[in-house]
């Protein structure tokens, strides 16, 4: 594809691009930054480009940019020291964070907080947490990356946490 | 408001709050992440904003994109020692434009896309541009060049 061609997709689906990157941002400036980001990553890969595909293909980058930008937003916004290790398959049990949740709660009580959760943790923590799949294998069952698997557990470990602390320091506030 | 149906997917109301602007962070989030990976959601989406109107970036893209290639382009070109050949096709684009005509050379300039008094500079740039990226593409046959990210167009079926 040649510069000229280029520019030209560029002034037809920049509207597009632009629109999937502000909706999932719901910043002005931040998906103006990023729709200019996923043209160059575009031209970087156009040949890629499934035929007929383009409005598809430029909005999967987009949605891709904004993924990046609001995983490393949440990450600061909410990451606490010490949340940052998950648990590796292979690593010794009393290090995996999933056994330190049902420490704190029983192996009941965490099948009854997995199983409340909504989707899109659901399934990931059913698979992880109770029946204990590696990481890797839960990605290829549900058809998700593994670095999407691996964010979920963390968001949703973070969840489960934040339940079992708000029901403790509702124990300790009865009499 | 459900976002995700009991398949993991986006509903149609999820869909509908994301183009309304009503999800707030950790909903976007999710949505991102969902259809950086589902084409089926992708497609749903993309189906939906063909049928509204789009938001227009409030400055335009083409011009940003096309300087910021160039540069990007001139960098890996000169950051593999090409400087002089950067010089041979800018001299070589000059020749044939007529800048070097001296009275009493005969010889013509090599065969290269016209250049003419009439073209503006946006064509002269983009003959440049595509001689650039020409070298480039030959360049990486020899040199490990940056690979494009792994994600970009990646996509799983659920």
């Amino acid at each position: 594809m040649t510069a000229a061609e280029f520019t030209v997709l560029v002034q037809k689906h920049q509207g597009l691009v632009y629109t999937v990157c502000r909706q999932l941002t719901g910043d002005e400036d931040i998906a103006q930054d990023l729709a200019q980001e996923t043209f160059l990553s575009a031209w970087k890969s156009i040949d890629r480009c499934p035929p007929g595909a383009q409005p598809q293909w430029l909005a999967r980058i987009a949605a891709n940019k904004a993924k990046d930008y609001l995983k490393s937003a949440w990450h600061r916004r909410v990451n606490a020291p010490g949340d940052e290790i998950l648990a590796l398959s292979g690593a010794p049990p009393e290090h995996q964070p999933e056994q330190r949740l049902s420490d704190k709660v029983g192996e009941e009580e965490l099948r009854r907080l997995v199983l409340a959760l909504r989707e899109p943790y659901r399934q990931v923590c059913i698979l992880f947490f109770l029946e204990e799949v590696p990481q890797p294998e839960i990605a290829a069952r549900l058809g998700r990356p593994l670095r999407t698997v691996s964010s979920q557990i963390s968001r949703a470990r973070q969840m489960l946490q934040k339940q079992i602390n708000e029901r403790s320091a509702g124990n300790n506030g009865t009499v | 408001m459900e976002l995700f149906d009991c398949q993991g997917c986006l509903t149609d109301e999820g869909l509908r709050a994301l183009m309304a602007g009503s999800l707030d962070e950790l909903g976007r989030l999710e949505a991102a992440e969902h259809l950086a990976y589902c084409d089926r959601c992708l497609k749903r989406y993309t189906d939906l904003l063909s049928g509204q109107a789009l938001m227009e970036p409030p400055r335009d893209l083409a011009g940003p994109v096309r300087r910021s290639l160039m540069l990007n382009l001139m960098r890996s070109v000169w950051g593999r020692g090409l400087v002089a050949a950067a010089a041979v096709l800018i001299s070589l684009g000059l020749w044939h434009g007529g800048f070097f005509d001296y009275s009493g050379l005969s010889s013509r300039g090599p065969d290269l896309p016209a250049i003419s008094q009439d073209t503006g500079f946006g064509q002269a740039s983009d003959a440049f541009f595509d001689a650039f990226s020409s070298l480039r593409r030959g360049l990486s046959q020899a040199f490990t060049l940056p690979s494009a990210t792994q994600q970009e167009g990646h996509s799983h079926e659920t």
